[in-house]
């Protein structure tokens, strides 16, 4: 059993960089590490990806999350049925054949799912990321397979340090209201940060947890800046000698 | 084991429902009526199951049309099973409703809630299973409703699948918040999810109802398909064979690891025993020094270790917090940006009304 990894669309790195002036630093930069070799299976080139993956339960909006990040819609999403069952790429180059991945993984947790063998193909494929961004919602409170799925596919804390947990839905969480307004209420902010304590104490992350809302942008910059810092001390992404 | 809170309740249904400006025919009230009627002899008992957090108590209390059962916007706040009669029209017929610890929190909690489920089903007339309508993290709710509530299902018991917080379903900001009903697009995607409920329960599509407890949507037409599930007279379904294979091989695997580990112990002990016999022979003395050094260092080194996870765990509230208040501060720069700009765009205009102002002299 592998993991196919299916390209979306191939951009330059500026692209994020115009969004999020943070990514710029990875211009020309070149990827080096074991496992970050690709062969195109169409043309046989080789090239070399630091890949950032979204991964989490089904319906906690990995798509949505790549989507509103790149600005467009590039990845199929869906309100009630599970789209993603390959791992959905975007590219973007950073020097010839060295790029930055945005890597929409194919969601846990939906009926009929047989955790532990699709567990251990994923940590496999977890070992050749640069960045794992997990994914958590803040509208629900159900964690038995996330406990399950952190303790499996990342067993220690060498594979735990490069986990960046991520609450999205900030906007769904209680007293919620249908204004427009893209930033929480302070009702709704005092929730989130005893949704983020809650959290810490039941998955014990490594490093603090971001709370966003893909759907309404909220916060979506402090993810895109803490991303781009991971990458940049993965040892993955080499910035040329200026 | 039960708390019961049958005093507090009483609020007559339809009389709540319109109120909340739930619109009710006669002819609908009638037929519900007749149903109740029809069950003679006994209060029915209704078992509401479902993950954490999906909004049990919350559908309970919308019912009752009164707050009878604690609820929480992040904790999990039902801990032991709740009752409460609702009492569907004045004098007659009466559904204890049964206010289940839902499933899903941790793997411990799981295996309790097994145990409790196992000992409850037998004395329910009718289960019904509770859905948060957009999520689709469905494989703790499968797993528990193939192991324990499927066979009582085959069996004959009455069921019912409950898709709650429908108004939350995307686009959330569809929903008309003052006739209490989904956009057209919502009512698409809630029907689309009813289908895929259906398809993994391997039920009927009308034995999925769509609900909004905070929005009273759907209260009525659950109401309705629970009087007309229950059965009219009592009948007792209890399964008397729920040890399936399944059961049988989990027990005998539970075993083999139980031998597997007490042999390890006793070869364990064995070694250990060996070791003391070779130590007491070599330099007792220095190696016990020498171990307690050893302890001394570790104790040391652990309680370093526990301050720094208590600094680390600091940082990290620290630095959430941070998140939070930067966000309103970046908000704020933003609209702050967007008033510079508009003062900018002015400015051609300004230099206009200064040149009519000049033509005067």
């Amino acid at each position: 059993m592998t993991i196919a990894k299916v390209c979306h669309r191939i951009g330059h790195i500026s692209e994020l960089g115009a969004r999020y002036p943070a990514f710029m630093q990875f211009e020309h930069a070149s990827v080096r590490g074991p496992g970050l070799r690709w062969v195109n299976s169409d043309t046989g080139a080789a090239s070399n990806h630091a890949q950032v993956a979204f991964f989490g339960k089904s319906g906690y909006g990995k798509s949505s999350t790549v989507n509103a990040l790149f600005g467009g819609d590039i990845l199929q999403t869906s309100a009630v049925t599970a789209c993603t069952r390959q791992c959905d790429t975007l590219d973007f180059e950073l020097a010839p054949d060295n790029y930055l991945a945005l890597a929409d993984f194919p969601g846990i947790g939906e009926s009929g799912y047989q955790d532990q063998s699709y567990l251990r193909m994923y940590a496999q494929f977890f070992l050749a990321s640069t960045v794992v961004v997990y994914l958590l919602r803040a509208d629900l409170r159900d964690f038995t397979i996330d406990l399950n799925a952190y303790k499996t596919v990342f067993p220690t804390s060498r594979e735990r340090s490069k986990v960046l947990f991520a609450l999205n839905c900030c906007d769904k969480i209680e007293p919620t209201s249908r204004s427009a307004a893209s930033a929480p209420s302070p009702e709704q902010l005092h929730n989130i940060k005893l949704k983020l304590a809650t959290v810490r104490d039941i998955l014990k992350p490594a490093h603090a947890i971001v709370p966003y809302s893909a759907a309404t942008g909220w916060n979506l910059d402090l993810l895109a800046q803490q991303i781009a810092h991971f990458v940049a001390r993965s040892g993955h992404v080499h910035r040329p000698a200026p | 084991m039960h708390t019961s809170l049958a005093d507090k309740t009483n609020a007559e249904f339809f009389k709540r429902l319109a109120q909340a400006g739930v619109a009710i025919t006669p002819e609908h009230k009638a037929s519900i009526e007749r149903a109740i009627n029809h069950i003679t002899g006994y209060v029915p008992k209704v078992g509401v199951f479902g993950k954490t957090g999906v909004g049990k108590s919350s559908l309970c209390n919308a019912l009752f049309g009164q707050d009878v059962f604690a609820i929480s916007d992040i904790q999990a706040c039902t801990r032991n099973p709740q009752e409460l009669v609702l009492s569907i029209s004045d004098g007659h017929g009466g559904i204890k409703l049964i206010d289940v610890p839902g499933v899903g929190e941790n793997s411990q909690r799981d295996q309790e809630y097994d145990e409790l489920y196992k000992r409850l089903l037998p004395e329910l007339d009718l289960m019904f299973w509770v859905f948060k309508a957009d999520d689709r993290a469905n494989a703790s709710d499968q797993d528990f409703y193939n192991r324990l509530i499927s066979p009582y299902i085959q069996a004959g018991k009455p069921f019912l699948a409950v898709l709650n917080q429908v108004d939350k379903i995307e686009p959330f900001r569809e929903w008309n918040e003052e006739q209490h009903t989904p956009g057209l697009r919502q009512l698409q995607n809630i029907k689309d999810k009813c289908s895929a409920v259906a398809h993994f329960l391997r039920l009927p599509l009308n034995q999925v109802i769509p609900v909004s407890a905070h929005e009273h949507y759907g209260l009525l037409e659950l109401v309705d398909a629970i009087v007309h599930a229950l059965p009219h007279e009592q009948k007792a379904i209890v399964l008397h064979t729920i040890e399936t294979a399944e059961d049988i091989r989990k027990k005998a695997a539970l075993e083999i690891e139980r031998a597997a580990v007490k042999a390890a112990e006793e070869a364990a002990q064995k070694l250990a025993l060996a070791q003391k016999e070779a130590h007491l022979n070599a330099q007792a003395e220095a190696l016990k020094e020498h171990e307690k050094r050893i302890q001394e260092l570790q104790r040391q080194a652990e309680e370093a270790q526990r301050q720094a996870e208590i600094m680390r765990r600091r940082a990290q509230e620290e630095s959430e917090r941070s998140y939070i208040s930067s966000s309103s501060r970046r908000e704020a720069q933003r609209s702050l940006g967007s008033r510079i700009l508009d003062a900018v765009e002015r400015i051609p205009v300004l230099g206009s009304v200064v040149g009519f102002f000049r033509s005067f002299f």
